[in-house]
């Protein structure tokens, strides 16, 4: 061991040698520094601020931003509106999404066939899967509104998207039967891990379908189910295409979910600062609920 | 040891990267921080101008949404012509207008240099002049165009005495009327009243003529504005007085319009309810369709296409009206809603931008279009032209209705105030709220909101 001229100790080994991991992982930082760190700086730093266009100024107006998001009746109801949507979307994703996974589990003729199949809405893009569901929901022409009339549930064509309460549930439906197949995907994985000589040992200790559910196959799938919980979370929280596209927002913005209100606000309303702030709101919550399913769930394991 | 110098290779290739990736983006963010722009003169000699080829050529790039008339391409066709004729290289992006409004504002804030013509809607004139964020076209545009072109055009692009944008669409609303499902019904005229609108269409509903008496863009975007404008408009209100107060609560003219609507939809069933979420395009297909009786702001080629056999099943059976439907019969209002083209501060390339806007707006462009896709011409000597005299004789009822044309507000804080307007008239449209509780929270809304003097 040696002492370079700095002070500082090495083992004698050539620089490269020595400083190789750094200088491999330097580029990602450099680029993780450029594209997420310092807009992430900057956008608190505009948070704190109003900026005029026309003499490219930017005024502190301290937590002002902060202050009236709250009073903002818009932005609250934005708020609730997505409240609502992620805690459907996410628990109806998982449920069923288990339940399918569970069904398609089970050994039958055409299985795979069935597995592939399951993961086509997964598969289409957001956009494709938001203008598909325009179409089928299309209050005029429509095939949601042929097919009801034809089984005979309706008596004329309904206007889904016409009221802020349906077309809210439209999206959600046109969200849960895109995102459950990648429930279905994860679930099975985390099922196929499970060795069958555990189900053999239940069954020959008399556990019933819903005993073995319930102690054996749960609690191991319960990491996956985790990992599923806090990622549909923030998916769901970050939902804009689907609005964008889908409904626009409305009507009387009833669907629009608050990355669209952010969006609109700062990139129709130029209000940088407020939007900033709001993002931090948004960023927030995130992190609080991810941190809140973490601690449930690593309560429940201890 | 290969494996290491492998690796290193690989790290600096990516350092390499990453420092490009900055350079790019230091050099295309920040045009319009760098102080007033460049003029023309001395733009053409420039190094800044990278497009600009050694024969003198150059490339622009133009933003514009799709025209409401163009089904044929000929915008694009006619893009193309102009790159033969002037050696210049146009990329052409067309999207639709929301798109292109989300994507030009923020471009504009952002002081990007990537278009270098826009779209120039007539509601964004005071936002655009006062954040500086396009150039004046009064040296470029020769006094033929001023004096040619409609005054209503210029004056609507005109900002402080001087001229931002030349109208590549007059975009003027009129009413039309399905003429053989009315005589069916036993009317020779159409209706002159809102109220006359509503018995005509209760007695074509109840001999099975139509569905509804008229759709419309009621859905969550500008059209649901500009539709509850032009009904307000025709029952003589505003939502401000001539000093640029709100009127919103206090003007007769706003409630009865917002009165009849909501009747309309709700209880009357005369307006499809469908259009709380139906887009322009589906108003025009459902009333060729022959769904619907009026059509009450049809743009111009909503008359072509019901007469085009592939796409309407009401050829032949349409009419244009001599005047508008209006709330007394008297007070009659249509919407105009002109586009323009403009040339962002920050564009590179001023001179070539303005040769493309220059043939997009020439006289001999403007009746070619008149022509073949039927839009109203920016010229005023072109509704004169024999040619489309002739081949459009219902121009004349366009021009009786558009001496009553009217536009949305020049407000600097439009975008805000479009959008309360949008949301609360939705809610009482929707039968969510009453119209004097709509109407009074749509008014405390805009308070909140309107810049103090």
């Amino acid at each position: 061991m040696s002492k370079n001229q700095g002070g500082q100790r090495h083992d004698g080994r050539p620089f490269l040698d020595r400083h190789l991991p750094q200088l491999l992982i330097a580029p990602s930082i450099l680029i993780i520094l450029g594209v997420l760190i310092l807009p992430i700086l900057y956008s608190i730093y505009l948070s704190f601020h109003e900026i005029n266009f026309s003499s490219n100024t930017y005024q502190l107006v301290g937590l002002k931003n902060y202050i009236e998001m709250f009073q903002d009746t818009y932005y609250l109801k934005s708020i609730s509106l997505t409240v609502y949507f992620t805690v459907i979307t996410v628990f109806t994703e998982i449920f069923m999404g288990v339940g399918i996974a569970l069904v398609l589990n089970q050994k039958f003729k055409g299985r795979g066939f069935v597995r592939g199949i399951m993961i086509l809405p997964w598969a289409l893009p957001t956009v494709v899967n938001a203008v598909m569901w325009k179409w089928i929901f299309n209050a005029n022409y429509g095939v949601f509104n042929a097919l009801l009339l034809k089984l005979g549930l309706i008596d004329s064509y309904q206007v889904w998207l016409g009221t802020p309460l349906s077309a809210l549930n439209c999206m959600l439906f046109a969200n849960i039967w895109k995102e459950t197949p990648y429930v279905v995907l994860l679930t099975i994985a985390a099922l196929a891990n499970i060795s069958p000589d555990i189900y053999e040992a239940a069954r020959v200790d008399g556990s019933n379908v819903f005993h073995t559910f319930r102690t054996i196959t749960l609690p191991l799938i319960k990491p996956v189910v985790l990992i599923l919980a806090i990622t549909k979370t923030i998916w769901a929280l970050q939902t804009f295409d689907l609005v964008f596209i889908l409904t626009g927002g409305g009507p009387a913005s009833g669907t629009e979910l608050m990355t669209f209100f952010i969006h609109k606000n700062t990139f129709k309303f130029l209000k940088f600062g407020y939007g900033s702030a709001m993002s931090y709101m948004l960023s927030m919550v995130c992190f609080v609920l991810t941190f809140i399913y973490i601690k449930v769930f690593a309560s429940k394991e201890d | 040891m290969k494996k290491r110098i492998l690796s290193i290779l690989l790290a600096a290739c990516m350092l390499a990267s990453a420092s490009s990736l900055t350079a790019c983006s230091s050099k295309s963010g920040t045009p319009a921080a760098s102080g007033e722009p460049k003029t023309p003169a001395s733009e053409a000699g420039s190094e800044a101008a990278p497009e600009a080829s050694s024969e003198g050529a150059s490339k622009i790039t133009v933003l514009m949404p799709k025209h409401e008339m163009d089904n044929i391409g000929f915008m694009e066709k006619e893009t193309r012509g102009y790159e033969s004729e002037s050696g210049n290289q146009v990329e052409l992006i067309n999207m639709s207008w929301e798109n292109v409004a989300d994507r030009i504002t923020t471009e504009m804030a952002a002081g990007g240099g990537s278009y270098d013509v826009i779209e120039f809607d007539n509601s964004w004139v005071p936002k655009f002049v006062t954040n500086n964020w396009i150039i004046p076209l009064d040296d470029y545009a020769t006094d033929e165009m001023k004096t040619g072109m409609l005054p209503g055009l210029i004056d609507k692009f005109s900002y402080d005495g001087k001229l931002y944008g030349i109208t590549w669409n007059n975009d003027t609303r009129f009413f039309m009327y399905n003429k053989a499902k009315l005589e069916q019904a036993g009317f020779s005229e159409p209706p002159k009243t809102w109220e006359e609108l509503k018995e005509q269409t209760k007695v074509m509903q109840e001999k099975g003529l139509t569905k509804f008496g008229y759709s419309d863009s009621y859905m969550q975007a500008q059209s649901c504005v500009n539709e509850m404008f032009f009904v307000v408009y025709s029952f003589g209100g505003d939502f401000f007085d001539s000093e640029g107060n709100l009127t919103i609560t206090t003007d007769p003219g706003v409630k009865a319009a917002y009165e009849f609507v909501a009747n309309g939809l709700n209880t009357d069933k005369i307006v499809d309810p469908g259009s709380m979420t139906s887009d322009y395009e589906t108003v025009a297909n459902i009333f060729n369709m022959g769904d619907t009786a009026f059509c009450v702001q049809a743009w111009p080629g909503i008359y072509q296409s019901s007469n085009d056999e592939s796409t309407s099943k009401v050829v032949g059976e349409i009419a244009v009206a001599d005047y508008s439907v209006s709330g007394d019969g008297q007070t009659q209002a249509v919407l105009t809603l002109p586009e323009a083209m403009a040339i962002p501060k920050a564009s590179k390339n001023y001179d070539a931008a303005w040769d493309y806007i220059k043939y997009m707006s020439s006289k001999e462009f403007d009746k070619r279009k008149a022509e073949e896709i039927g839009a109203l011409p920016i010229w005023s000597e072109l509704f004169n032209d024999p040619d489309l005299l002739a081949k459009y004789p219902h121009w004349s009822g366009f021009g009786k209705q558009a001496a009553n044309s009217k536009g949305l507000p020049s407000l600097l804080w439009y975008d805000e105030f479009a959008n309360v307007v949008l949301v609360e008239s939705q809610k009482i449209l929707l039968g969510q709220v009453s119209v004097d509780d709509g109407l009074k929270e749509m008014e405390e809304q805009c308070k909140k909101i309107q810049p103090q003097a």
